[in-house]
């Protein structure tokens, strides 16, 4: 018997998903011939893909683009069903209860707004407390408490066409979260935003998090929403999971090096400079920049090495994890 | 429900912000009325008969009138909506409402056309009734209205089917352009369809688009009996009936693509 703080919400088992593309190749023929006749090739945007969330956490997704993301949340929101594979979602079969069983969702597009233009969010507000059946006092306490974290008390009072995007994304997160939905999907919720409204946004989301135990699923192209919001992330590539775990976890697993930046006082000569299990990146006479591969070395013997071979002459040592994007790219770059 | 209330206050909330386009309404409605009664005027006094096709000049020009006033009742944007949220992939986030498109639109248009009450149908019947001296039934003004309600949903189911053939067609503004000047012409909002020849005339009597506009019109001129009255309104709730499991049908399909292809 699972406790209730570990219920499943997510469950998705071995979900394919095919799309048939016609097939046209360039040049006037090939045009002509493709009014009468078009060949068409079957394409797995989901291959085999397996994972299960529970209450509570808050999972990034990520992968390159045309990996297979949209399809994935598209399936778990409803809106496309699977060629194959199960899906459960708050015990939903998301496509199959559709208007149900969004009515427990919240979603946020990025760019596309819920938000009727020419109205303030204020009007927007009231409507969605009617579609979701939102009872008065809770709406409005929850209303006037987001409103006031996200200092947007002017703001909503404003046809949303007139506002920058955001401020616009702030009056779409309160939209999203007003019903106390149990899940949320965000697709790029930081998107153009300036350092300081990115802040905001996800102080927010995180202080929800903790309140009502929401499940967020975050897909974004921004690593710091993932390292700031994520304990977990998942990344998709080629239409298959490629990793699903902690993000600390990514380092260890795929980039297991550290990056040795050593700067000198005096121009030194370094080209004699040799260390097992390390790669100099760069070698002048003022720097020497190096990659140890920490599966095979320890970095205090390289440091160590460092100060025995150079001394006095060394002015800093900067020892650096190699930049999350970095060890991405790299994973996405995988066939 | 309230769910429908809310959408039809939110509806009327945003109309508020497009009064002056709407208003314009009196400037071009007059000026085309008057036209027409110049036009006709003429031609009645030229060709020296009091009766033509049926119709007394009072009686066309408030027939005019009235298909303004009911022209204005029944608009709806659905069909371009539909095809704009397609080529955007705004149906996206429209589906993930909880609530039906096809229904939640139609009580936009609700809210929409009881805010066009008041700047544009009555201003432009008023004008009609005090400059142009037109004549309608008072007795058949309860009939006129029940009928205008129903042309209003029929005008919706017609527009929300064309509109969906852009799930198929994603560029269907042919289409459109096609179906609104047959019915233009089919539904008698042009001229009362007594003025056409009677192979058309036959042909619009067995069509649904009638009921649009030349119907309700004819009941609130005074031209047909009770019974008869009733029996059109009975076959306007039959041709309502006809269209919206018609459109239920097609949603449906509609949505098993979108499921299937994503659009």
């Amino acid at each position: 018997m699972e406790k209730k703080d570990d219920e499943t919400v997510i469950s998705v088992k071995d979900v394919w998903r095919e799309f048939k593309t016609s097939k046209k190749e360039a040049g006037l023929m090939a045009s002509i011939k493709s009014l009468v006749k078009r060949d068409s090739v079957v394409e797995n945007a989901l291959k085999g893909v397996s994972l299960e969330v529970k209450k509570g956490e808050m999972v990034g997704l990520i992968g390159p683009n045309g990996a297979g993301k949209s399809t994935l949340i598209k399936i778990l929101t409803g809106v496309l069903f699977p060629s194959k594979g199960d899906v459960h979602v708050l015990n939903f079969i998301p496509w199959k209860q559709r208007t149900k069983y969004v009515e427990n969702i919240g979603v946020i597009f990025g760019q596309k707004t819920q938000l009727w233009w020419d109205i303030p969010a204020l009007d927007t507000f009231e409507l969605h407390k009617e579609l979701y059946s939102i009872p008065r006092d809770e709406f409005e306490k929850r209303r006037d408490y987001m409103i006031k974290l996200l200092g947007i008390e002017e703001l909503v009072k404003k046809p949303v066409r007139q506002l920058s995007l955001g401020e616009r994304m702030r009056c779409e997160i309160v939209l999203c979260l007003l019903h106390k939905p149990k899940m949320v999907f965000l697709d790029e919720p930081t998107i153009g935003l300036d350092i300081i409204a990115k802040d905001k946004i996800r102080a927010f989301i995180k202080d929800f998090n903790k309140s009502y135990k929401t499940t967020f699923i975050i897909t974004t192209h921004d690593m710091a929403d993932i390292e700031k919001l994520c304990q977990r992330i998942i990344i998709i590539n080629h239409g298959s999971i490629v990793y699903d775990g902690p993000l600390e976890e990514i380092r260890k697993k795929f980039a297991n090096y550290k990056i040795v930046d050593c700067k000198f006082s005096e121009p030194i000569s370094t080209s004699s400079f040799s260390f097992r299990n390390c790669k100099v990146l760069k070698g002048n006479k003022h720097e020497l920049l190096l990659e140890l591969d920490l599966t095979k070395a320890k970095i205090s013997n390289l440091i160590n090495h460092l100060i025995t071979k150079y001394g006095d002459d060394i002015e800093d040592i900067d020892i650096q994890e190699p930049p999350i994007e970095e060890i991405i790219k790299l994973i996405y770059k995988k066939k | 429900m309230s769910k429908f209330s809310g959408v039809v206050k939110t509806s009327i909330k945003d109309s508020i912000v497009y009064r002056f386009d709407m208003a314009i309404t009196l400037i071009t409605a007059p000026i085309s009325i008057l036209v027409f009664y110049s036009l006709w005027s003429a031609i009645y006094k030229y060709s020296g008969v009091d009766v033509i096709r049926g119709f007394t000049l009072v009686q066309l020009i408030s027939y005019y009138v009235l298909t303004w006033v009911i022209g204005i009742f029944s608009y709806s944007n659905i069909e371009d909506a539909i095809s704009h949220q397609v080529r955007s992939g705004g149906i996206t986030k429209e589906l993930l409402k909880p609530l039906n498109y096809l229904v939640s639109n139609f009580f936009i248009t609700i809210g929409h056309r009881s805010f066009a009450m008041f700047i544009e149908i009555i201003p432009v019947f008023a004008i009609g009734f005090i400059f142009f001296k037109i004549k309608t039934s008072l007795t058949y003004l309860p009939f006129f209205l029940l009928s205008a309600i129903f042309a209003f949903i029929l005008v919706y189911l017609i527009s929300a089917l064309v509109g969906m053939t852009a799930f198929w067609l994603v560029h269907n503004r042919g289409i459109v352009k096609i179906k609104r000047v047959l019915i233009n012409f089919l539904s008698g909002a042009v001229i009362p369809l007594t003025f056409f020849p009677s192979w058309f005339q036959k042909l619009s009597y067995i069509l649904p688009f009638q009921y649009l506009t030349f119907i309700p019109i004819n009941i609130w001129l005074g031209k047909y009996t009770i019974i008869q009255t009733i029996q059109f309104l009975g076959i306007q709730l039959l041709w309502i009936a006809v269209f919206y499991m018609i459109c239920v049908f097609v949603w449906k399909a509609a949505m098993k693509k979108v499921a299937a292809v994503g659009i």
